[in-house]
């Protein structure tokens, strides 16, 4: 392990997590000067809104709004009007527990109330010039990848912003276990990616590499039994924890082929990103391990735990990570199928799928690897 | 949008739960008055504290809480259950009652407590330690051993209180702390 | 990967490292809206020419050196901290860079909360709560790897008068930038680079096995291991290796976020204690009483302490060592560390109580001063985080042993 010559990284959120988690909001929100939220939930998840509301009982705190409608997609429509509720009532901070585009709206919502503008007229990188609010996630299943992380989508464009990450993540088996099995896999599979990507990346530094460690040995412990078990409390928490960690770690890395290749196919298709993110991850690793670069130590010693790391030789330890990570989708069985194909892709998609992920990374992706990968993944190699 | 379909929500009060912490907390407060009687450890504890200390231990923000303190011949006294109207050198607050559950239904003890940020602590730590000893072992006297060997991280050898000695001590506190001497 | 029922971890520093992370000064000022930084700082550290460094790193740059403040004494100190302030506001400062060790971070943080809350005596924020607001822009500089004061959010200011340290507590005493740049050790000589790498060392070690452990603070706490282990002797033997000064760095950062989050124990305990009364610094404190910390809780640790010794001694020795016995090997392992460094800096790194001695040669802790460490150590907070009750004879015990540098004898340790 060697430090790079430069880096950055920032772990915004404070995390916190397990028995009674939900009880320290009020006095969490208090040491920002906060006691009246608005608190969003999905209106879907049945028992959420009831357990956060008793879990302010006997605080100084006070509800501002419950608001338990569906969103469908974070849309400018949206986000003013949950702005008008939260200025009606006097909030002064936000509580959201779900995923996907309800965050998204949810974190939009924070960048008008500070910002007095349109969240739109933020899209982009590091266009918000200060604080936002107070801002609580508490994940039921993070289906995109992005709510614990510093980004927020609006009206299908990309916010980006230290900001916008999550002041604290509460995580609680009365909210991560009411996730249906196919979210808490989809949201499993896409922290997998993008923790191992973390560690692959050109970024790569010793904090992304112990976040990233810390995610990967949660998911592949935890991860299956969840989605077999979704009411199991302890395994939803592992599985939100590592999810929550690898955001962390995405935050600070950028977008690897995988990430942005399944977003550019989910895009065109409409299947679950986390599905593609789980196939061509498989076929990243097993790439990596025929190509010069290797898998590269950290890689291995979080895909394979420090027991069976330190068992294997030197020369084995990148066989004995991907055993391990294949073990963990043998476990997972057919919820992932074994190839592209199998998703029902359509062929022709692969190609402007390529080109797609070219146009949206930042990281210099080129067109010959990205149809590489899915080639490879298309034949589930 | 039609905000009435998303309504404000004042918190409602766990009472029940209120009232057995309240409860413990009245038995605790005793007994630390009748242990320092008893124990000549708890006696050394409070004599070494200022004189006029007082602490409360209770729960944020609303209580129950209690109060001990420190008179002039540096025994303890329970000083009842308002702290408001008296000097409170030291405050020991459980952030909130569903935090307190777990501490006084012995599921987390004190220090594992102490370790997870359930307790906020305003004053001299120093003083919140030697209450966390005393508190430690209260507990030890008061409860039978299954359950206070949860709620401390030591159980008293024979060597350091013998059994003769705690379950003696045991009568002696549970009668002075109902009887209030 | 162990999951406590209940844990919290916060670690919000923005880390910038690397062989020329001073150059971005500038550029971070801006991004925090400074414009008229105070540099917080010691003698040593000006001595060493680093604060030159830092002036050059600020050529060209809009903003300006408000004020330079070089003499934070080794101790952080309430009226210094009081009268620092005020020059802040003097010279119309609005962030504070503070280029030093724990001392100075400490004093930086103390300045910070009186010149971002306004008042004239830090003392009027002593209390739980105190702090609660979102104070002005610090940038932290260690130039020692380290305590890791860099991302912790505690400020321990003394008051000399009343004879106590008051640990200053709140998430808004995180600095906003912790900036690693590996000139800032270079010059660090051997005898003080192994200490303070040793506290680091313990700040994990003690951190993977104390109440509080958690994910986090394990993953940050292993690494920081590796980096550690790897590299000390190495930068030993050879000061002027910039890779391995920024290893050290980075893993005594990592070693900050492991135990500001899981916390400490009786290594720390008697650390403080033995600070406090017989004047040692506290990385040759670390150091020391790590083997006798792990040697005490080892009937309720074995399996962590155990696990220690994968990133001490790396996979290959781990593989080798049966399950049983990795926990005594990891001991074994610290102790030959410290007899390493003691062997690389000719004696002047201390194996234990006995041997430390002050610059003139004099014995630091006298055997009589032992039974004032261990009541000293009975106030200390750590003492609620380790594992194992310590009670004045248990300090004492280990304290008698740790003088002598015999290894703990086991049977007299109490086992809750």
């Amino acid at each position: 392990m060697q430090s790079p010559a430069y880096y950055e990284y920032l772990g915004r959120p404070k995390m916190i997590s397990g028995k009674r988690a939900l009880e320290q909001i009020p006095a969490e929100l208090e040491g920002y000067g906060a006691s009246r939220p608005l608190v969003m939930v999905e209106g879907a998840t049945p028992g959420v809104g009831a357990a956060i509301t008793k879990a302010m009982y006997d605080s100084n705190l006070v509800i501002g709004a419950l608001f338990d409608g569906h969103v469908a997609g974070s849309t400018s429509g949206i986000v003013r009007e949950l702005a008008g509720l939260h200025a009606a009532r006097k909030c002064d901070s936000i509580v959201v527990a779900g995923g996907g585009p309800l965050v998204d709206a949810a974190k939009c919502v924070n960048i008008e109330l500070t910002q007095k503008k349109a969240a739109i007229q933020f899209s982009g990188e590091n266009k918000i010039p200060k604080e936002l609010g107070p801002f609580v996630l508490v994940p039921v299943a993070l289906v995109s990848g992005y709510e614990a992380s510093r980004y927020a989508f609006i009206d299908g464009k990309m916010c980006g912003s230290d900001f916008l990450s999550p002041d604290m993540v509460i995580i609680d088996s009365r909210a991560s276990s009411k996730a249906a099995p196919a979210q808490t896999l989809s949201s499993g599979l896409i922290a997998l990616a993008h923790a191992i990507e973390a560690i692959l990346s050109p970024q790569a530094n010793p904090i992304m590499g112990s976040y990233a460690y810390a995610a990967i040995r949660l998911l592949s412990e935890n991860l299956p039994a969840a989605v077999r078990k979704p009411k199991d409390g302890k395994k939803s928490v592992a599985v939100a924890n590592g999810c929550a960690i690898a955001a962390t770690a995405f935050s600070n890395a950028p977008a690897g082929v995988v990430h942005c290749l399944a977003e550019a196919l989910s895009d065109a298709t409409g299947v679950d990103p986390g599905v593609y993110m789980g196939i061509l991850v498989r076929s990243l690793v097993r790439k990596r391990m025929e190509d010069k670069a290797g898998l590269g130590d950290e890689l291995c010693l979080a895909l394979s735990g420090p027991a069976v790391y330190s068992v294997s030789e030197a020369k084995r330890r990148p066989e004995a990570a991907l055993q391990s990570l294949n073990s963990v989708f043998g476990e997972l069985g057919n919820a992932v199928p074994a190839d592209l194909a199998a998703t029902g892709t359509p062929e022709g998609q692969l190609g402007p799928a390529a080109k797609n992920a070219v146009k949206a990374s930042s990281a210099k992706l080129s067109e010959k690897e990205c149809m590489d990968l899915l080639e490879r993944a298309w034949g589930g190699k | 949008m039609n905000h009435d379909s998303y309504p404000e929500i004042k918190p409602g009060k766990k009472t029940l739960k209120r009232i057995y912490i309240a409860v413990m907390l009245f038995i605790v407060g005793r007994a630390i008055q009748a242990a320092c009687r008893t124990d000549s450890t708890v006696k050394k504890e409070f004599q070494n504290f200022k004189d006029g200390f007082a602490f409360s231990l209770g729960v944020h923000p609303f209580g129950p809480w209690m109060i001990v303190g420190r008179d002039e011949k540096g025994r303890a006294k329970y000083l009842g259950w308002k702290p408001e109207g008296k000097k409170i050198s030291l405050k020991m607050n459980i952030k909130n009652v569903e935090a307190a559950m777990l501490v006084f239904t012995f599921m987390e003890s004190t220090s594992v407590a102490f370790a997870r940020n359930r307790f906020v602590v305003d004053g001299d730590l120093i003083d919140a330690l030697a209450i966390v000893r005393v508190l430690d072992l209260v507990e030890v006297y008061l409860l039978p051993k299954l359950i206070a060997g949860l709620a401390v991280k030591r159980y008293p050898k024979w060597s350091e209180l013998s059994p003769v000695k705690k379950h003696l001590g045991r009568i002696v506190i549970y009668t002075r702390a109902l009887l209030g001497f | 990967m162990f999951l406590p029922d209940y844990y919290e971890f916060c670690a919000r520093v923005k880390t910038v490292a690397g062989h020329r992370a001073l150059d971005r000064i500038p550029e971070l000022l801006s991004s925090l809206g400074s414009s008229r930084p105070m540099i917080v700082t010691d003698r040593g550290v000006v001595g060493a020419g680093l604060i030159k460094l830092v002036n050059a790193a600020m050529k060209g740059s809009k903003a300006k050196i408000g004020a330079l403040y070089d003499e934070t004494p080794p101790d952080s100190e309430y009226t210094v901290v009081n009268s620092v302030a005020k020059l802040y506001r003097a010279k119309k400062c609005d962030s504070i860079l503070a280029v030093g060790g724990g001392s100075v971070m400490d004093t930086a943080k103390g300045v910070n909360i009186l010149a971002s809350l306004g008042g004239s005596n830090i003392q009027d924020y002593e209390g739980a709560g105190a702090v609660r607001r979102k104070l002005k822009p610090l940038i932290a500089i260690p130039t020692t790897s380290g305590t890791g004061s860099e991302v912790t959010l505690v400020a321990v200011i003394a008051d000399h008068k009343r004879k106590v340290k008051i640990p200053f507590t709140s998430y808004f005493l995180l600095p906003d930038i912790a900036l690693l740049d590996s000139r800032m050790t270079k010059t660090l000589p051997p005898f003080l680079t192994a200490p303070t790498a040793m506290d680091a060392l313990t700040h994990a070690c003690e951190a993977y096995y104390c109440l509080a452990k958690n994910p986090l603070s394990d993953a940050t706490a292993i690494a920081a291991i590796r980096l550690i282990s790897a590299n000390l002797l190495k930068v030993i033997k050879k000061p002027g290796d910039l890779q391995g000064r920024l290893d050290l760095a980075n893993g005594a950062i990592l070693a900050g976020m492991a135990f500001s989050n899981s916390m400490v124990g009786i290594v720390h305990n008697l650390g403080h204690a033995t600070g406090g009364v017989c004047g040692v610094p506290h990385g040759v404190c670390m150091s020391l009483f790590l083997p006798y910390g792990l040697e005490y809780n080892l009937h309720k640790r074995a399996g962590e302490i155990g696990e220690l010794l994968f990133p001490l001694a790396g996979p290959e020795v781990y593989a080798a060592t049966p399950v049983k016995q990795r926990p005594e090997k990891t001991i074994e392992y610290i102790r030959g560390m410290n007899q390493d460094l003691h062997d690389a800096t000719g004696g002047r790194h201390a194996r234990f109580l006995k041997e430390i001695v002050d610059r003139d040669g004099r014995q630091l802790v006298p055997v009589e001063k032992l039974p004032e460490i261990a009541r000293t150590a009975q106030g200390d907070g750590t003492k609620v985080y380790n594992p194992e009750d310590v009670s004045y004879d248990d300090a004492l015990m280990v304290l008698e042993h740790a003088y002598e540098g015999k290894p703990l004898d086991r049977k007299r340790i109490k086992k809750g």
